[in-house]
């Protein structure tokens, strides 16, 4: 089923992104940028290069940590203001790099931000696509769409990111999504959760799941929006309840471990077409 | 001098002294009212769209405005209004007839369910006929739809059966019904969803009985559930839009007004606890030769909303030795609520911020 999707999607970029014609030993040049959730791929990277079976070269920018550009953004009069200095940095990254292809992990913690503790009032919304997915009892209705609209604008740096990439290179852009969500956090054992869980109690976790879902939504639409790839979850991290399996936990209630990085480079190589490169080489 | 019943009436009761006389901010129809509503008195709004200036200035005055189904303080007032919270004590929105106000009533208590109960666009969204502008573009689901409407259906009972003022804006008399079972539109079918059929709609334009016998179901309802509840009727002064019959508008509004202003003198006359308020007076009376509405001869300007509520605090609102609740001011739970969630989804996101800025260098293998 993945490669069915990822044929689909192959079928769009331009037949440089094969590299057919050139050496078989030159490894495609792939320039990562986004946000924590590109620490698993970043790191299940450096495992394949300390092991020598890397496919392609991956370099990584991670604009909301570089102490230069802090705060990355900001709200003035209610709308995000991204640092100025960013714009020239990244051009100049992309200049030097020459990327084949552009791999973004522009999805942060926007489907945790209320969905990892019990909110004082209690809130449920019903996913438009999975209606019979569960309620949360006595809980305050929200409109589906009045949700989105809440939660669309934390995504605008995704519209900014974009824009600002797609004017500087014309490599193909590949987005992951964030790591799907965890079930329980009992496995993980995070003080910074535990102060907050103390104070308002956890979250229903299908609270958790239909956040997700709702900004794979906004995230897919703003793939659309933008033309560019994104790739799905990789089917082996979750359970058939959409839930992330264990194995793929990572340190912290947030993020996914290696072990799913590496999920997400395979995910590249099929459309990257490294793989093949590699045997070859 | 021959002595004759007008030698002793008060100023108010001759036109030259109470309306040609006074500057147009001055004058005052009231005279009296029939109670007063203190600081701790839950008030609670519905009606035509002229209502709503009436409910966000009772907002703003001070008055304990009772709302059964607020929007979660997680969402800006802006946001909020565009779903229709905010706009009146519950998510209804505009209630134009007096048939609408029974119906309302009725389907929240399980008394009355119309046939229809959904429009299916067709992008496949669901159209509330009762409600059919309460969120942009209708629901996304079936789903949403009636668990919406179970929702909105308890804050209806909740707000009938805990509110101590009722206030009520009557704003039309013309209205599409259901050829079926009578059920009263806001809008006519296919204006803002549906699809107009004159097989199954037809026009109404109720007559004064027919309004009095509405009002006086609807607040014989409110007091088997709510015997203390009190209530303000007032008449929008908004002309109508359109007319559905073929006459001029300006015709068709006199009638409609007209109705509606006897009908609510009627019920007002009849029941201690019910009291008019003439909004109508205050922004359609030629003493202010236009200036309450706006260029567009329907829209009431924020100086005629300010002449109405004005007139509504010095005669509703709490007097001096009133003014203080038992332990001052009403407590605004909705507001304290709004910081603490507020607070909460802060501390959240400062914690996962925290969390991401340092999880590049702090994930190992």
């Amino acid at each position: 089923m993945l490669d069915a999707y990822l044929n689909e999607v192959m079928k769009g970029l331009p037949l440089v992104s094969k590299f057919t014609g050139q050496s078989p030993m030159r490894r495609p040049k792939v320039f990562g940028i986004g946000f924590s959730h590109l620490a698993a791929v970043f790191h299940a990277q450096n495992h394949r290069v300390h092991y020598a079976r890397h496919t392609f070269d991956m370099t990584v920018l991670t604009p909301e940590q570089d102490e230069r550009f802090r705060p990355f953004e900001s709200l003035v009069d209610g709308r995000p203001k991204f640092h100025e200095d960013f714009q020239p940095y990244l051009a100049e990254q992309i200049a030097n790099q020459e990327p084949d292809f552009v791999f973004g992990s522009l999805w942060g913690n926007q489907n945790f931000v209320l969905s990892t503790t019990k909110n004082l009032r209690s809130f449920d919304f019903i996913l438009p696509n999975e209606p019979a997915c569960e309620r949360i009892a006595d809980a305050q209705l929200i409109p589906f769409e009045m949700m989105k609209a809440l939660i669309t604008v934390y995504f605008q740096k995704v519209d900014f990111l974009l824009q600002g990439l797609k004017s500087l290179t014309k490599a193909p852009i590949i987005l992951a999504p964030a790591p799907p969500p965890m079930e329980e956090f009992s496995a993980i054992s995070d003080p910074r959760l535990n102060a907050q869980v103390e104070q308002f109690g956890i979250a229903d976790p299908v609270l958790r799941y239909k956040f997700w879902k709702l900004c794979e939504e906004i995230y897919q639409e703003k793939a659309v929006a933008h033309g560019v790839t994104l790739l799905p979850v990789p089917p082996e991290s979750h359970a058939a309840e959409g839930f992330r399996r264990p194995e793929y936990f990572g340190p912290d209630w947030l993020h996914a471990n290696v072990a799913y990085g590496e999920l997400v480079l395979k995910q590249l190589d099929q459309i990257i077409g490294g793989t093949r490169q590699s045997e070859v080489a | 001098m021959a002595k004759h019943p007008y030698k002793s009436l008060p100023e108010h009761c001759f036109w030259r002294d109470s309306v040609a006389k006074p500057l147009p901010a001055g004058v005052d129809p009231v005279v009296r009212a029939k109670f007063t509503i203190t600081p701790t008195d839950k008030v609670v709004t519905a009606g035509s769209c002229f209502a709503q200036h009436i409910a966000r200035r009772l907002q703003r005055e001070g008055f304990n405005y009772f709302v059964s189904e607020a929007a979660h303080p997680l969402f800006s007032p802006a946001l909020a209004a565009e779903y229709g919270y905010g706009v009146f004590s519950a998510r209804y929105g505009n209630i134009y007839t007096s048939r609408q106000l029974v119906q309302t009533l009725q389907r929240a208590y399980g008394l009355f369910t119309p046939r229809e109960q959904f429009w299916l666009n067709p992008d496949g969204r669901i159209i509330d006929p009762f409600r059919p502008q309460i969120q942009p573009n209708g629901f996304p689901s079936m789903a949403e739809f009636e668990a919406d409407r179970f929702q909105h259906f308890a804050a209806i009972r909740r707000l009938v059966e805990e509110c101590d003022v009722f206030v009520f804006t009557l704003g039309l008399t013309e209205g599409w019904f259901s050829r079926e079972d009578g059920a009263a539109y806001p809008l006519c079918p296919g204006v803002a969803g549906g699809t107009f059929d004159s097989n199954k709609y037809k026009f109404l334009n109720l007559d004064v009985g027919e309004v009095i016998s509405d009002l006086r179901w609807a607040f014989h309802f409110l007091w088997s559930k709510n015997p203390k509840a009190r209530a303000v009727l007032t008449v929008s002064p908004v002309p109508l839009a359109a007319t559905a019959i073929d006459q001029s508008v300006i015709v068709s509004t006199t009638y409609s007004k007209s109705v509606l202003r006897v009908a609510a003198d009627e019920i007002a006359r009849q029941y201690n606890n019910v009291a008019y308020f003439p909004s109508y007076e205050i922004i359609a009376g030629s003493f202010n030769r236009g200036a309450y509405f706006a260029q567009d001869l329907r829209s009431v300007t924020e100086a005629g909303v300010s002449h109405v509520m004005q007139l509504f605090m010095k005669y509703y609102g709490a007097k001096p030795e009133q003014a203080a609740a038992p332990n001052g001011a009403p407590q605004n739970t909705d507001v304290a609520l709004q910081r603490l969630v507020q607070q909460q989804s802060e501390e959240i996101q400062a914690a996962a911020q925290v969390i991401c800025d340092e999880e590049i260098l702090a994930q190992r293998g």
